[in-house]
């Protein structure tokens, strides 16, 4: 039933499934994250300076660890706020 | 010897010839207790995100280096003593080589250790009829160590031969006891 229906149909419309986010650092081959490198970091502490989850983010259980603890280094350092609004 | 990143930050009110010094004299305490500098990164001043004792910039500085603990604890603990420095960050720049796979070798160790608990260890059979008349306490001493290692290695070996597959079964009904009751 459904096969037909998508025949049916006119033009290429068809089911694309969400695009699967692939954790980034993997996809470079890291496997140290660096708390200096402040421009990588903010893209996962955006706005707010949350750090973003890995649902939003794609980053792998591994790599968001990481992550977690070379922002929060670089909080320390001031290199990141703790808060901003 | 450990690699380990130091990272501090320097008051910006500081005039230049001081901040040179201050960072050639935390550098000579490195080279004292015997540790090797293998670069130091300055970035001069620097915006922070949020003030730190009502200033808005710092002067940023990284030592990478080598040493033993004793240089941290000398290094952190002169920190501490200046002023000047508004915060600092140690951290151990070691790199683990080990990367552990998915699914390998985890259950093959569980199931030796349910063997282990199942079977109770087997009696000990001491072969009593070398050296009967043993006169020092030394030689007596020597034998009976040698067959008790020999009975511990048979112990292993009988344990491998005889896990019982009935364990992995016992763990799955319940599971299907739980998936009828939902029905």
């Amino acid at each position: 039933m459904a096969r037909e229906q998508r025949r049916d149909r006119v033009g290429p419309r068809r089911y694309f499934p969400p695009k699967r986010k692939v954790c980034r650092f993997c996809e470079n081959k890291v496997r140290e994250i660096d708390y200096k490198k402040v421009d990588i970091l903010r893209k996962y502490a955006p706005e707010r300076g949350k750090i973003s989850p890995r649902r939003v983010t794609g980053t792998c259980a591994y790599h968001q660890r990481k992550l977690t603890t070379a922002i929060k280094r670089a909080r320390l350092l001031a290199l990141l706020p703790y808060i901003s609004d | 010897m450990r690699p380990y990143e130091t990272a501090f930050l320097i008051a910006p009110n500081l005039p230049e010839e001081d901040n040179e010094k201050l960072i050639d004299q935390m550098a000579d305490i490195v080279s004292k207790n015997k540790g090797k500098m293998i670069n130091i990164d300055n970035w001069g001043k620097r915006r922070l995100a949020y003030p730190i004792h009502k200033y808005e910039e710092a002067y940023y500085v990284f030592f990478l280096y080598e040493g033993e603990p004793a240089v941290l604890s000398e290094l952190e603990r002169r920190f501490k003593q200046t002023e000047a420095v508004l915060r600092y960050l140690t951290v151990r720049t070691e790199v683990k080589e080990s990367v552990k796979k998915k699914g390998r070798a985890a259950p093959k160790r569980k199931k030796k250790e349910t063997a282990a608990r199942k079977e109770p260890p087997p009696t000990e059979i001491k072969p009593e009829d070398d050296k009967p008349a043993g006169p020092s306490p030394e030689d007596t001493g020597t034998d009976t160590s040698t067959p008790e290692v020999v009975t511990a290695e048979e112990k292993v070996s009988d344990e491998k031969e005889t896990t019982p597959p009935v364990e992995g079964l016992q763990e799955e009904t319940p599971a299907e006891e739980e998936i009828k009751e939902e029905a």
